[in-house]
């Protein structure tokens, strides 16, 4: 039986990453991979890329076994991305169809390197899976973007998104992809990585002195190393030590970080790029291995070091927490002192490498164990069922707008987009501002709401409205009034949107205060002004059982209301953050008077949490002069316009999250998902969605007085919040997923609508008989609507 | 005997605890002044670059600044117009009692608003619209040469 074919996009190997820990991965990888005999390799170079004679005859020599296949592929080197991505599609295309069969997989190992324009092939057939590294420059995009081609990496977000299965090297990195992108947990594979071993031997480097001691530094000049706080923790750590220590920095550092690193030590040495003997060498002859950077995709250098048996001084971050949670020396990557305290404790000669710990670390972390696990993703996955999938259009505010609605549109995506054929409707706000990467646009067509219309309406099965009060929301609102479709109820309160339609010239004045007139009538105690906004829908999707009383409360017409919860993604690695000695108490989110700032005002003031930590951050909506009345508190720190990253790593460092609204206006809180998410102890006031929540996932109170007795029985109660968190993450694991929420749209998509008089409207506007206002006018008085 | 050795004890912690303290306040002035150091030298941390990174840089900011500013400054900031008179709603209808004749009066008024309402396609004003087409053309336009031209000084030098 012949074996199934193998394509892999090797246009990496034509580039200088090929050196890099990123190609090296790569190519321990695929060896691994290659020498299990499973599949018949072929790898696709690009005649626009070098690739001498020499070139193919050392890949050779590492792939043996595979073929090599040069095609015209183009780069960013010589065409604009779009172009080179369309053409490289069909090049590909065209070669797996006349080279192989339909079931065979295309494997991109690197997607994001430039000047490759790494694609799948177009219409193709079979499996396509591609190596993901890691997340880094979206996470950290305001430090990234202006020093690479910014809108190249996230037009190739789109092939990230088309992968049927992505392997990523490790669990942090499939977190990082749920969490942030929301894509599909079956759609990652964890598969982990290992020390590169690409050569044995080792060799003392000529040009570095290596007599004294040294300290290892593996490190690059990318802003996420962390080299400069490494650098003074070095020149700290030394001032207490007796000997004379140096700091070997490996890698090529450009000139001018040198010279300025050079500024803080003069105990520096740098290699530069050394052949991997000689990096064996320094590894097994350093007291100790350096490695503090601010995040990371797997951790190679602390794997290198387990490899050499060397102690390692490193960052207290998720992913090298998840290659052991005792193996290390783990510091606070953001404080050189105590990196300094964990070099000194790791130089200890009494403290020991902890074998048992480097002995599982060693079994696990293999090549040929990697290239088994990959090889168990590919053999379990199985082609997804070809459906017919409905054409939506969905009204939402753009995912990089001040809202956190348009964010989980777009996380809501990747697992849509497997039920149904969507076209986004974006609105961008008044103020139009950014405060994140917009990658929609790139994987999914999106459009300006402004463009919706009864011609486009006609063209979809369905149209989805997410509303909320606020002016994201006001084409939405426009067009829901007059286009029957399904409203996504995200605030059981819009009467700021309408004020805000009102203001923009919208809506007249008497309209808006007609729709206040109606909540008069009709007596509402849970919404208002979604009267006409309720009534006239094919369908509701609600959050909480508070917002579906409150829709029923003023529908008058046979609309289905159906409720789903707010869907979010769970980390699977577990919640790590340092043991600390102070508790740490925050308010996350909107920092607003409304979200309870005079309780959080009276914690601080209470001598009993003096020796608690109390963090305010998210974007604030408070006055600075409240602000700085609150910062004024010792223990009381405050951030405000975080990076989404940042707040995810704020929220994860909580251990009591204090959410106590004062006005509560049917929403559903993200912000307390996210810290119950992270295992975080929630105390909500007991109010609407709030209290819906399972009084053994969150600690509610009625009143703000009873938040101080609480909390002070939660600081001294480690046990009850460690259960309390473990229950709540489980609970949010098991219950608000993005899988659930589309189920509840296909659900609602599904319910009769033969006694909903919107269906005969939704009818004949899709006949195209409609095409003026007279037209409609006359068809809702002749059906009694109007 | 006691009294003396106790006494002692407690000056030797007294100077331990003395140089203890010391030693914590120079930590914490060392700590101070490198916090500084560092917050200047990472506004530095940018311009540490290569030449050519350093250019890039420079151009993407530069290029950047310009064509925000442009969408910012023709952004339609008028409220959206109509393309006719929509039938008010008299201020005397707010006092009727019937939900349902209000809620068909509001969908009359909805029905010829929306019909009636006219979104600018693009979201920015004509001229602003041509400045930014002229602006990526000649920017595009100049690139292209800048590169033509490095090429064949590469060429004219081999």
């Amino acid at each position: 039986m012949s074996k199934t074919k193998l394509v892999v996009d090797g246009q990496v190997f034509q580039t200088t990453a090929r050196d890099r820990g990123m190609g090296r991965y790569a190519v321990c990888l695929l060896q691994a991979l290659i020498a299990t005999k499973t599949y018949d390799v072929t790898f696709i170079v690009s005649s626009e890329l070098p690739f001498q004679e020499d070139d193919r005859k050392l890949l050779s020599r590492i792939f043996q076994g595979a073929d090599f296949h040069t095609l015209d592929l183009h780069t960013t080197k010589r065409h604009k991305i779009e172009e080179a991505c369309k053409h490289n599609e069909a090049v590909l295309a065209n070669y797996m169809e006349t080279h192989a069969a339909p079931d065979s997989i295309f494997f991109i190992p690197s997607l994001f390197q430039e000047p490759v324009a790494a694609v799948f092939p177009k219409g193709s057939t079979g499996m396509k899976a591609l190596l993901f590294h890691d997340l880094i420059p979206y996470l950290y995009h305001n430090r990234y973007a202006p020093v690479m081609m910014w809108e190249n990496y996230l037009k190739r977000f789109r092939y990230l998104f088309e992968a049927d299965l992505i392997f990523a090297n490790s669990q942090a990195t499939a977190d990082d992809l749920n969490m942030y992108l929301g894509v599909p947990r079956h759609k990652l594979c964890r598969i982990d990585g290992a020390a590169i071993h690409t050569d044995s031997a080792s060799e003392r480097p000529a040009h570095i002195d290596t007599s004294r001691p040294f300290i290892l530094l593996n490190t690059s000049d990318d802003p996420r190393k962390n080299n400069l706080r490494s650098i003074l923790a070095f020149e700290e750590f030394k001032r207490s030590s007796d000997k004379e220590y140096s700091l070997i920095l490996t890698s090529q550092i450009h000139k001018r970080e040198r010279e300025h690193l050079q500024r803080f030590s003069h105990n520096l040495q740098f290699t530069g790029n050394i052949p991997e003997r000689e990096l064996n060498w320094l590894y097994s002859h350093c007291e100790a291995v350096l490695f503090v950077p601010e995040n990371e995709g797997l951790g190679l250098p602390a794997l290198e070091a387990v490899d050499a048996g060397k102690k390692v001084v490193c960052s207290s971050i998720d992913v090298l927490r998840e290659i052991s949670t005792d193996a290390f020396f783990y510091c606070n990557y953001e404080n050189s002192y105590a990196i300094a305290q964990a070099l000194a404790q790791a130089v200890d000669p009494a403290v020991k490498v902890n074998k048992a710990a480097y002995k599982t670390i060693l079994s696990h972390y293999t090549w040929p164990r990697t290239a088994e696990r990959m090889l168990q993703g590919l053999q379990a996955w199985t082609p997804p069922k070809q459906i017919k999938k409905p054409k939506l259009a969905i009204l939402m505010p753009t995912p990089n707008g001040l809202t956190g609605v348009g964010l989980t549109g777009a996380i809501l995506h990747p697992t849509l987009a497997e039920q149904f054929d969507i076209d986004y409707y974006l609105e961008y706000g008044l103020s139009n501002e950014s405060v994140r990467p917009n990658y929609l646009q790139y994987v999914a067509p999106c459009y300006p709401a402004t463009s919706f219309s009864a011609k486009r309406y006609a063209t979809y099965d369905a149209v989805f409205y997410h509303i909320g009060n606020g002016d994201y929301h006001l084409e939405s609102i426009m067009a829901a009034l007059n286009l029957p479709g399904y409203l996504i109820v995200h605030d059981t309160t819009v009467a700021e949107a309408y004020r805000v339609l009102h203001e923009t010239g919208m809506m007249s004045e008497e309209r808006a205060a007609l729709e206040a007139r109606l909540d008069t009538l009709i007596k509402t105690t849970k919404s208002s002004d979604y009267t006409s906004l309720a009534n006239r829908q094919l369908g509701i999707l609600v959050h909480s059982d508070y917002a579906y009383e409150a829709m029923n409360e003023v529908l008058d017409t046979a609309v289905s209301v159906l409720k789903a919860n707010l869907p979010i993604a769970v980390p699977q690695a577990d919640n790590l953050h340092d043991t600390q000695d102070n508790i740490v108490i925050g308010l996350a989110g909107a920092i607003s008077d409304v979200k309870g700032l005079d309780v959080i005002k009276n914690i601080a003031e209470d001598p009993e949490f003096d020796g608690c930590d109390i963090r305010l951050f998210g974007i604030s909506h408070a006055s600075p002069q409240r602000l700085a009345e609150l910062s004024a508190y010792d223990n009381v720190s405050i951030a405000t316009n975080v990076s989404d990253f940042d707040f995810q790593t704020n929220v994860s460092k909580l251990d009591i999250f204090v959410n106590y609204r004062l006005a509560y206006k049917g929403e559903t809180s993200n912000t307390t998902l996210e810290a119950m998410r992270q295992g975080v102890v929630a105390i909500v006031r007991k109010v609407g969605w709030y209290d819906e929540l399972p009084d053994d996932v969150v600690v509610k109170v009625k009143g703000p007085e009873a938040v101080i007795p609480l909390l002070r029985d939660l600081v001294h109660d480690a046990k009850r919040r460690q259960a309390l968190g473990k229950r709540a993450k489980a609970y949010v694991s098991q219950h608000f997923s993005t899988e659930q929420y589309a189920v509840a749209m296909k659900e609602l998509l599904a319910q009769d609508l033969t006694k909903n008089p919107n269906a005969a409207l939704t009818a004949t506007l899709k006949s195209g008989r409609i095409k003026s206002p007279n037209a409609l006018r006359s068809w809702l008085h002749k059906k009694g609507l109007a | 005997m006691a009294t003396n050795d106790k006494d002692a004890r407690i000056k030797e912690l007294e100077v331990a605890n003395n140089a203890y303290v010391a030693e914590i306040s120079r930590l914490a002035a060392r700590l101070g002044e490198l916090n500084g150091e560092m917050g200047r030298l990472q506004g530095e941390l940018s311009q540490k670059r290569g030449v050519r990174h350093q250019t890039s840089g420079l151009y993407r900011a530069l290029d950047l600044a310009i064509t925000s500013r442009i969408e910012r400054k023709g952004r339609i900031r008028k409220p959206p117009r109509r393309s006719g008179t929509v039938e008010p709603i008299s201020p005397q209808v707010l006092t009727l009692d019937n939900v349902q004749e209000l809620m068909g009066l509001a969908r009359r008024y909805d029905s010829a608003a929306y019909f009636r309402y006219r979104a600018s396609k693009s979201g920015m004003r004509l001229r602003y619209r041509v400045v930014g087409r002229v602006y990526r053309t000649s920017r595009d336009a100049a690139k292209a040469s800048v590169k033509g031209a490095y090429r064949l000084a590469r060429k004219v030098q081999k």
